[in-house]
């Protein structure tokens, strides 16, 4: 929970959720392939140091493999995120053990079910297995009314296929679609989608969002979230979304630009309000990527240059910021805001790590219209 | 003196390199950092040395830069031979030797491929000459001509004039001096004249030279500023990740 403090001394409680979080092992010892597995988790390092402050930047060997405690303690204690939702990441091609499986983190939601949000993912080119595995994990983790909710598509996996290897899949296929029905008679409403590099046949555009949008279209009564804002086609995400109102931000990556590219933040934002309105734009801080204590702290303290409010017509004001910071999310996977803080005030977490509110003072840290980078 | 006219070439074969845009960013790949290294022999063999802001850049887009990186330097006068090389990419070993064999996509890709990349690089060629229209556009609102007095105006109507551009509208003449609005201005000029119709309108809005609709200009403008946004924020984030990726291979 966060208290956001204001200057004229006036406090209001911030319900913080963030949709798309990880515990990763990227370990040298999970290697599978270990130029693909270190070129993977190095890049994720570079994404970190290219957005964050220099004192968050931890040590290869700690960024590679951080566990459950180190996450628990920076995102919920030192963050003040009051729940986070696990989006997997496979890479069975990669890693030997995966890089973030559901396996692997099941033990966690199952023991802070309050907290810690279950997603699944699947993959069309599993067939029935894959389905009978999602069917399975709805038993087992549907422990709280927004568990096993939604799940991570990442359509650039590389798998092994008929003794050759297939980069990726499209979400518009039969195969995908015969999931999305699976996905509907199992509940699991929400979909995050998420493009990557690569995606059969090489010459098409991986990133394009036609997919998404075909598959939005098809499936009104479910939601789609795209994750990081469709970049590099946050072009064709904010014309997408703009027709297809069961589309939604994920600001997973975008968000960190806050800290050390306003400007760019700024512009982004702008596009976002303009072309889909406040509510349907969900926070992240992608932890491990980016820590929320920072995230948070900044995006509390952003606020809109007047020549883009002017330009645009639209502001950030703090009441969209709740709504981007655990409003709208809180709506996508149905969490009753009351309920979850009255239950989380004193929950096993909060008792295992003495979480308090975390007190950010607003007006403070204010970046105002600094200029652009370059 | 044969040292002299090295330098030379290698300052042509930089200039050349300096028309290659990323195409995912309408940024020259020069200005990016992506020529790693530069070499030049005095027999006009040419090396260049190219690395991408990841490990993951998208295969298709990484080729059509090296394709044109190729090409540019290979068409100049006294070079005798160009290889490319591109590092620290996941599939740096066939996309090396499919360039340097002068295959083209499908035939380096084969199976992975459907075919070759024109789709592709018509799609995004499009989006870098909305988005180069919608700086013209709004460089030319703040000298004076409004986005209805473009829509109206020739290839023939705009001059360069010293460092300036002067546009003749209705009579009048404007005068656009700002360098960063001389700047965009130019831009867009460069690949209006790249696509060779150089008698047509001055706003176009696809490749074929098509104009736009006169009702609905604002609201293309409206897309061109978008692709702009986006094409500044995919360059500024590979700006940082490159820069934070050299830093970490020279310390390791």
């Amino acid at each position: 929970m966060i208290i956001a403090q204001t200057p004229d001394g006036k406090k209001q409680d911030i319900f913080v959720a963030d949709y798309h979080f990880h515990i990763w092992n990227a370990a040298k010892d999970n290697w599978l392939r270990p130029d693909l597995a270190k070129g993977w988790i190095n890049c994720f390092y570079d994404y970190t140091k290219a957005l964050s402050p220099p004192e968050y930047v931890w040590d290869w060997d700690t960024y590679a493999y951080y566990g459950e405690e180190k996450a628990l303690h920076d995102v919920f204690l030192d963050g003040g995120v009051d729940m986070a939702i696990f989006e997997p990441q496979t890479l069975m091609y990669f890693y030997h053990k995966g890089f973030s499986n559901v396996d692997a983190i099941g033990g966690y939601v199952t023991k802070w079910p309050d907290r810690l949000v279950m997603g699944s993912r699947w993959d069309p080119r599993d067939g029935e297995k894959g389905k009978a595995l999602l069917e399975e994990q709805v038993k087992k983790f549907r422990i709280r009314p927004f568990q096993m909710r939604n799940v991570k598509l990442y359509t650039a996996e590389w798998k092994e296929e008929n003794g050759g290897m297939s980069r990726g899949w499209r979400l518009d296929s039969k195969e995908a679609f015969d999931f999305l029905e699976k996905n509907r008679e199992l509940g699991i409403n929400v979909q995050v989608a998420h493009k990557g590099p690569t995606v059969w046949p090489l010459d098409k555009d991986a990133f394009d969002i036609g997919d998404v949008d075909t598959a939005a279209t098809s499936f009104p009564d479910m939601k789609f979230v795209v994750t990081h804002i469709g970049l590099p086609r946050l072009d064709d995400f904010c014309w997408v979304a703009t027709q297809d109102k069961n589309i939604y931000a994920g600001m997973a990556v975008a968000m960190a630009f806050v800290h050390n590219r306003p400007r760019y933040f700024a512009e982004m934002m702008a596009n976002l309000l303009y072309w889909l309105g406040p509510d349907r734009i969900l926070f992240s801080a992608d932890y491990a990527l980016w820590h929320p204590k920072w995230i948070i702290q900044d995006f509390l303290n952003f606020e809109m240059p007047e020549d883009l409010k002017k330009e645009y017509g639209v502001d950030l004001t703090m009441e969209i910021k709740k709504k981007i910071l655990g409003e709208n999310t809180a709506k996508v996977w149905g969490i009753d805001i009351e309920q979850q803080k009255k239950k989380l005030k004193n929950d096993e977490l909060s008792k295992k790590l003495h979480i308090q509110p975390r007190t950010i003072k607003i007006g403070e840290a204010a970046k105002k219209g600094k200029p652009l980078a370059r | 003196m044969a040292e002299i006219a090295q330098g030379d070439l290698k300052e042509r074969v930089l200039r050349a390199l300096s028309t290659v845009t990323d195409p995912e960013l309408d940024e020259p790949i020069t200005d990016l950092g992506f020529v790693k290294d530069l070499s030049v022999s005095k027999d006009g063999e040419v090396s260049v040395d190219l690395v991408t802001s990841t490990f993951w850049c998208s295969p298709n887009f990484v080729y059509m830069m090296l394709e044109e990186a190729r090409d540019v330097v290979a068409n100049l006068p006294g070079i005798s031979e160009v290889r490319v090389r591109l590092e620290g990419h996941h599939d740096a070993d066939r996309i090396n030797a499919g360039i340097n064999a002068g295959q083209s996509f499908s035939e380096c890709y084969e199976s992975e491929a459907d075919g070759n990349l024109e789709a592709l690089n018509r799609m995004i060629r499009t989006r870098a000459l909305r988005s180069r229209l919608y700086s013209m556009a709004a460089a030319m609102g703040r000298s004076g001509v409004t986005p209805a007095q473009l829509l109206g105006l020739s290839r023939s109507d705009i001059a360069a004039a010293g460092t300036t551009f002067l546009v003749t509208s209705g009579g009048t003449t404007h005068r656009i001096s700002d360098p960063a609005d001389v700047q965009r201005v130019s831009r867009y000029l460069s690949f209006l004249d790249g696509l060779g119709r150089a008698g047509g309108p001055l706003a176009i809005w696809d490749l074929e030279g098509n104009r736009p609709e006169t009702a609905d200009f604002g609201s293309a403008l409206t897309l061109g500023r978008l692709a702009k946004a986006n094409f500044s924020l995919n360059a500024e984030l590979c700006r940082a990740l490159l820069s934070a990726r050299m830093g970490r291979d020279s310390s390791s």
